[in-house]
């Protein structure tokens, strides 16, 4: 089998997201994604890997994703060419996976369970537009513009906690995240949180615990923004609620500080979605810096760097479970990632996003029912890109082929 | 009154004669223009500064740097990051710093706290004339089939005749210079494993140049982060004899702590590294004591800014920089300006073949570089800009994002 054509997919609707489609002479499609910034993930798969994978075999990942870093002269962090990386990767285990009858979790060696237990991530739809904002997301000016749909969970954790909560429950999603200390960060750039603001930024916190008690785990997510001394006044706050773990304390780039701050609470802290490779995982684990590793697959360097960083964390003794929030393939290659290793114990998810966005993009979505996900069946990824959503005037394709 | 110069235009500039670098041109409505270069892949360097950079930058105050560098190395997902964004930070950083030069009328170097030399010691790295990314076909330095492309072909020189080379090095000034002559035998393993054999062709002109000219020539291995652990050992063991200046990326950047084994298994310095971005990544070097000397590309360790840091940083744990230049002329530049500044400069790298030729097509000013030492003119900013020859090139491709 051999890479006929590369195609590059994005849509004005969300310009933080890019798919990358590889096309083979055998007539299998291999479908991959990265988020974020994606103008220049774009521009460096159009420019450097497409030309170096057009004739080659796709079944050989490991030799292509050696192949793909060496055209791209980056380390360990997170980068453009990660991302890039991470998409062509996961579209190649896509390719595996078709080509050979399996699901993407069987080719990577099989599956551990058939299941795992989800959270919601309470954002609503439009966070996948904002998120690169300086606000990070809780906001825009042009909200206004269109409407938040059915699940705002967003305004609904700012503004009325307690009903996401009981919302959740009735659906059986036992836990949920928030990042209600956001809205402070601008005022000083993260350098200084007041007593004041520490108090309203656990309302949503309270509110939940006051409504539905103990029935459901909280995630605080703290995004890396604060200084030290900040994150540390709001962690010793935290502690009052018990929330399942604390994300992103302080920023990754600073892998000492996280472990000061991790040494400072017995609290649960978690981190990091943003790093690529497991280079770069490997001080976070080795120095005890984190309790529980996130990592995306579209961001790591795909199904190949998830695995080596999940398989790193469990020789640490360190759980490590998938970021979502992102698009619809980064779900489903978490939930394969889950299946897998022995060490995941829950995937995220953003409801709002399912509901709201992913079904309009691709033509599978993962089963999930009372809170729990279920293995994907299908072979490869297990999803594709709906053909009416590949005819959009809003949906842009660019091609590179031999 | 403070001066509050708005960003107005944003030029990006692509040539098909330097495929691997990306050019930036930031104009203000005082006027007045920056230039800035960032060597690797262009496209998505271009990309991000049209796509999301100028979004963040048009209308902002010029004068900024320190904000908007914070504002930028956010957007690219990690300020550790040595990608496509950090590449085009430290290129919108280095025309930031050319703009505030020449708004006060002052050389760049100035700025930094002004000259704590007038001249900094070069050493020549000795690639030949194209440039180092060189992307054309054909037989490469080291085939029996190339042919040199002039006097100073150096990387050719340096496997066929070291000593020829060192001794004209010599007559040009320099008293230092730096080679990787056991890159060539890394692709035969992935850098895995080095044999007896290669080893010692590796070493043959470190011998002979040693031999033939003792204390006048010290020479750099250059070892382009090719090898793992025990090879990068092995190599610095058989070239300790003849006293090299340095060892040079002895291995992978990824992990420092295999750097910090590399660097106590000899008592030559180790030097590290042109492939790290930013304060970040530097501090858990010299924490680790991973090296003994610290160099950083201007172009993408994120700039004037970032490399100004870095070597501050550096200066309190004992640690003296090492400016890289191979790349481009504008990084080249910039470097120089630090290198005078920075009180724990311990040498400037240079390449005479690329002074010598295409640096000077792209450029209108140059460091001086005489008697194995460089300098620059106290002209404002940089003091320098793009040739009309560039600018006026069928080949350059301009990319502009305006208010």
């Amino acid at each position: 089998m051999r890479i006929t054509k590369v195609e590059t997919v994005r849509t004005s609707n969300i310009p933080r997201w890019v798919w990358v489609r590889i096309h083979t002479d055998s007539g299998l499609i291999g479908l991959g994604e990265s988020t974020a910034v994606s103008a220049p993930t774009e521009a460096h798969i159009r420019a450097e890997l497409a030309p170096y994978l057009i004739g080659k075999d796709p079944m050989q990942v490991a030799e292509l994703h050696e192949g793909m870093q060496s055209r791209s002269r980056i380390g360990p962090n997170g980068s453009a060419e990660w991302r890039a990386i991470s998409a062509v990767d996961i579209a190649l285990w896509d390719i595996v996976g078709q080509a050979t009858n399996a699901p993407v979790h069987q080719a990577l060696g099989g599956r551990v369970r058939d299941s795992i237990p989800i959270y919601n991530t309470c954002a609503d739809w439009r966070y996948a537009v904002r998120q690169g904002s300086t606000a990070f997301g809780l906001s825009s000016p042009t909200d206004h513009e269109t409407p938040a749909g059915k699940y705002d969970d967003l305004q609904g954790f700012l503004n009325d906690a307690g009903s996401v909560a009981e919302s959740l429950l009735s659906e059986g999603v036992k836990a949920m995240k928030i990042w209600p200390f956001d809205q402070f960060v601008q005022k000083t750039n993260g350098q200084h949180i007041s007593a004041e603001d520490v108090n309203k930024g656990m309302e949503p916190f309270r509110k939940i615990r006051e409504r539905v008690g103990n029935q459901i785990e909280i995630m605080a997510e703290l995004h890396g923004m604060w200084n030290i001394p900040s994150t540390v006044k709001i962690v010793n706050a935290l502690e009052e609620v018990e929330p399942y773990w604390v994300e992103d304390v302080t920023s990754a780039d600073n892998v000492e500080g996280v472990r000061q701050v991790q040494e400072r609470t017995h609290l649960t802290v978690l981190g990091n979605e943003t790093l690529a490779t497991a280079e770069a995982y490997r001080p976070m684990l080795s120095s005890g810096a984190i309790r529980i590793l996130m990592f995306d697959t579209t961001f790591v360097g795909g199904f190949t760097e998830a695995r080596k960083v999940m398989s790193l964390a469990e020789a640490h003794k360190v759980p490590a479970t998938p970021h979502d929030c992102n698009g619809p393939v980064n779900l489903f290659a978490g939930i394969h990632m889950c299946m897998h290793a022995p060490n995941a114990f829950i995937q995220e998810t953003t409801r709002a996003f399912i509901h709201e966005v992913y079904g309009r993009v691709v033509d599978r979505l993962p089963r999930i029912e009372n809170g729990i996900v279920f293995a994907p069946e299908d072979p490869g990824i297990g999803t594709a890109l709906r053909e009416d959503f590949l005819a959009d005037p809003a949906t842009v394709i660019t091609t590179v082929q031999g | 009154m403070a001066k509050s110069p708005k960003i107005t235009r944003i030029e990006t500039f692509h040539h098909g004669e330097y495929p691997n670098l990306a050019f930036v041109k930031i104009h203000t409505d005082d006027g007045l223009f920056g230039v800035g270069e960032t060597p690797g892949s262009p496209a998505p360097v271009h990309a991000f500064i049209h796509a999301d950079a100028a979004e963040y930058l048009l209308g902002k105050d010029a004068s900024q740097l320190d904000l908007h560098w914070s504002n930028l190395a956010k957007m690219a997902g990690g300020m550790r990051s040595r990608g496509a964004e950090m590449r085009a930070l430290s290129a919108i950083d280095i025309a930031l710093w050319d703009l505030f030069g020449k708004r006060v009328g002052e050389p760049v170097y100035n700025l930094l706290g002004g000259l704590s030399r007038n001249k900094i010691k070069v050493y020549n790295t000795c690639v030949g004339y194209p440039f180092y990314m060189d992307r054309t076909e054909g037989p490469k330095p080291g085939s029996p089939d190339y042919v040199p492309k002039g006097p100073y072909d150096d990387a050719y020189a340096s496997l066929i005749d070291p000593v020829g080379l060192a001794e004209s090095l010599h007559a040009d000034g320099f008293r230092a210079m730096k080679i990787w002559p056991f890159s060539q035998f890394a692709a035969k393993t992935n850098g895995q494993f080095i044999s007896l054999e290669d080893l010692e062709a590796g070493t043959e002109p470190f011998r002979l140049i040693h031999e033939a000219m003792g204390d006048q020539m010290e020479v750099a291995v250059e070892m382009t982060q090719s090898w793992n652990l025990p090879s990068a050992i092995k190599i610095a063991q058989a070239v300790t004899p003849f006293k090299p200046l340095w060892f040079e990326d002895a291995v992978q950047m990824d992990n420092l702590d295999a750097l910090a084994q590399f660097r106590t298994s000899t008592n030559i310095p180790t030097i590290a590294s042109e492939g790290v971005s930013t304060r970040w990544s530097f501090r858990e070097m010299f924490v680790k004591q991973a090296t003994d000397i610290c160099m950083f590309d201007l172009g993408w360790v994120g700039g004037i800014s970032e490399a100004k840091r870095v070597a501050t940083m550096a200066e309190s744990f004992g640690i003296p920089i090492a400016p890289h230049d191979c790349v481009g002329p504008i990084a080249f530049m910039a470097g120089v300006h630090l290198s005078l500044n920075a009180t724990n400069t311990y040498i400037q790298e240079t390449v005479r073949s690329y002074r010598a030729t295409w640096y000077n097509d792209i450029v209108t000013a140059l460091p001086k570089v005489e008697d194995g030492f460089a300098s620059v003119s106290d002209a404002p900013g940089l003091g320098l800009d793009f040739t009309e020859k560039f600018l006026k090139s069928d080949l350059l491709t301009v990319q502009v994002s305006e208010l």
